[in-house]
């Protein structure tokens, strides 16, 4: 078995190809694989470590926009000119790696200052990674080191430039919701979380959503985003005779009433936020039936600096 | 996928010893973690093997398929520092040179032997006396040629 044909089909049979259709593929990828090592080794090596050319096989098939597990995907390699193919993907995807730095950029400049590191970092480590983005060899490697946390995970999926975007993508869903709030209650609602989520690889959104959907439950303005120890009694009062099911119905219910009122009624902002209330009802559910809200909705905390003077 | 470029009238193997060689290349390239793309090292091998002095008459499909395999294991010794030819050029020098045709002692070389030999320097340091022919000065280069 060639190269190729390992790596679309391992040891496997593949579905919905047949036999004719298999070897002409590994026939095209072997071409279209040796010209990529001839031109990472500038013709001065005839062989690579087995972990380089799968590197190089799957920055090809990514490129390509081809998945061996899904044959189909293949078909249309059969009928197309491959090498012009590869050209156009890669300009494609160095056009799209320009459009995630112009996001980037964009969410450098307009991110509320939180003053978070992981968040800072990840958007510096973003632009520098798409400095160096390798759209030749190494096209499927997600450029950036990773740190912040979204609310809702990009797929895994996903790769290279196309990972990024979409991770830009949500994180500016995420900035644009947090915009929302006055920034000093965004600010003490996190202090409340905890006095070092500065340092913390956290997701920032959470709490901030979890407190505006509690509130909503009681019927008071989200925007407030305090949650005092009465009201926390009152929520648990409201939920505790609830099934599991109802309480996730009625987090869902206030994630569209939360979009509605924060004017977040584009696609991706409503996934967020129905999203997270998917995911935060367990966690709630699990805390009603303890009998205690005190660590899923937050109080207003001390800044930093106070608690420093404080306990000074 | 290895594809044996050899040209028929280049050495004197027989059609068995061809195949051998082409068995034992694939599996130089399985034991040693590396995919071939370009028809194999054999061609090239042979050519740079072909006027040595060291390989005997009786031995050289066996001598050809052993450095073959010391070939792509060199090859990560070195961490692809050196193109193809280089590094057949430093494996030349060293087996015709302070190896004296000992395969063994070719085996046992170093990265920075085999890097200083592609510059051009060969030393007998590292070789086993057994090797060296006291007559043959083959020390030509300064040390810190490389480093």
């Amino acid at each position: 078995m060639s190269f190729s044909e390992l790596a679309l089909y391992g040891e496997a049979p593949v579905n919905g190809l047949n036999g004719d259709e298999i070897v002409r593929l590994a026939a095209l990828l072997d071409d279209l694989f040796c010209a990529q090592a001839r031109a990472y080794t500038m013709g001065d090596s005839g062989s690579l470590p087995a972990c380089t050319a799968t590197e190089l096989m799957a920055s090809l098939l990514y490129t390509l926009d081809v998945n061996p597990a899904q044959p189909q995907s293949l078909r249309p390699l059969l009928h197309a000119d491959c090498g012009a193919l590869l050209l156009h993907r890669r300009s494609e995807l160095l056009r799209r790696k320009e459009q995630a730095r112009a996001l980037a950029t964009q969410l450098c400049l307009t991110a509320p200052p939180l003053g978070c590191i992981a968040l800072r970092d990840t958007l510096q480590g973003i632009l520098r990674g798409l400095e160096r983005y390798d759209a030749q060899f190494f096209a499927h490697r997600v450029p950036g080191d990773i740190d912040y946390q979204l609310l809702s995970p990009v797929p895994e999926s996903l790769q290279g430039v196309d990972y990024v975007l979409e991770y830009l993508a949500r994180l500016n869903a995420e900035l644009r919701f947090l915009s929302r709030f006055p920034l000093h209650r965004v600010l003490a609602l996190l202090d409340g979380m905890s006095s070092r989520w500065r340092e913390l690889l956290c997701n920032l959104s959470a709490p901030v959503a979890s407190n505006a959907m509690g509130l909503l439950l009681l019927d008071a303005d989200p925007r407030r985003l305090h949650l005092s120890g009465g009201q926390r009694d009152t929520l648990l009062a409201l939920l505790s005779s609830k099934t599991d099911g109802e309480i996730e119905h009625r987090l869902l219910d206030c994630s569209c009433r939360l979009s509605v009122c924060l004017e977040l009624a584009d696609e991706r902002s409503v996934f967020l936020l129905s999203a997270h209330a998917r995911d935060f009802a367990p966690g709630l559910t699990c805390a009603v039936r303890k009998g205690d809200l005190s660590h899923v909705f937050f109080s207003f905390g001390l800044p930093h600096e106070c608690r420093r003077s404080h306990h000074a | 996928m290895v594809r044996l470029l050899l040209p028929p009238e280049a050495l004197p193997l027989s059609q068995a010893q061809r195949a051998m060689l082409e068995r034992r290349e694939r599996d130089a390239l399985c034991s040693c973690g590396r995919i071939d793309f370009s028809g194999g090292i054999l061609p090239r091998l042979c050519e740079a093997f072909a006027e040595s002095p060291c390989i005997p008459p009786g031995e050289l499909a066996e001598t050809l398929a052993e450095l073959t395999e010391l070939f792509y294991a060199f090859k990560n010794l070195t961490h692809d520092a050196l193109s193809d030819g280089e590094l057949l050029g430093a494996m030349v020098r060293l087996f015709d040179g302070p190896a004296q045709g000992s395969l063994r002692a070719l085996a046992d070389v170093s990265e920075h032997t085999l890097l200083r030999a592609a510059q051009g320097s060969v030393s007998e340091e590292g070789f086993p006396e057994d090797c060296l022919d006291p007559s043959d000065d083959t020390e030509t280069e300064e040390d810190d040629v490389l480093f």
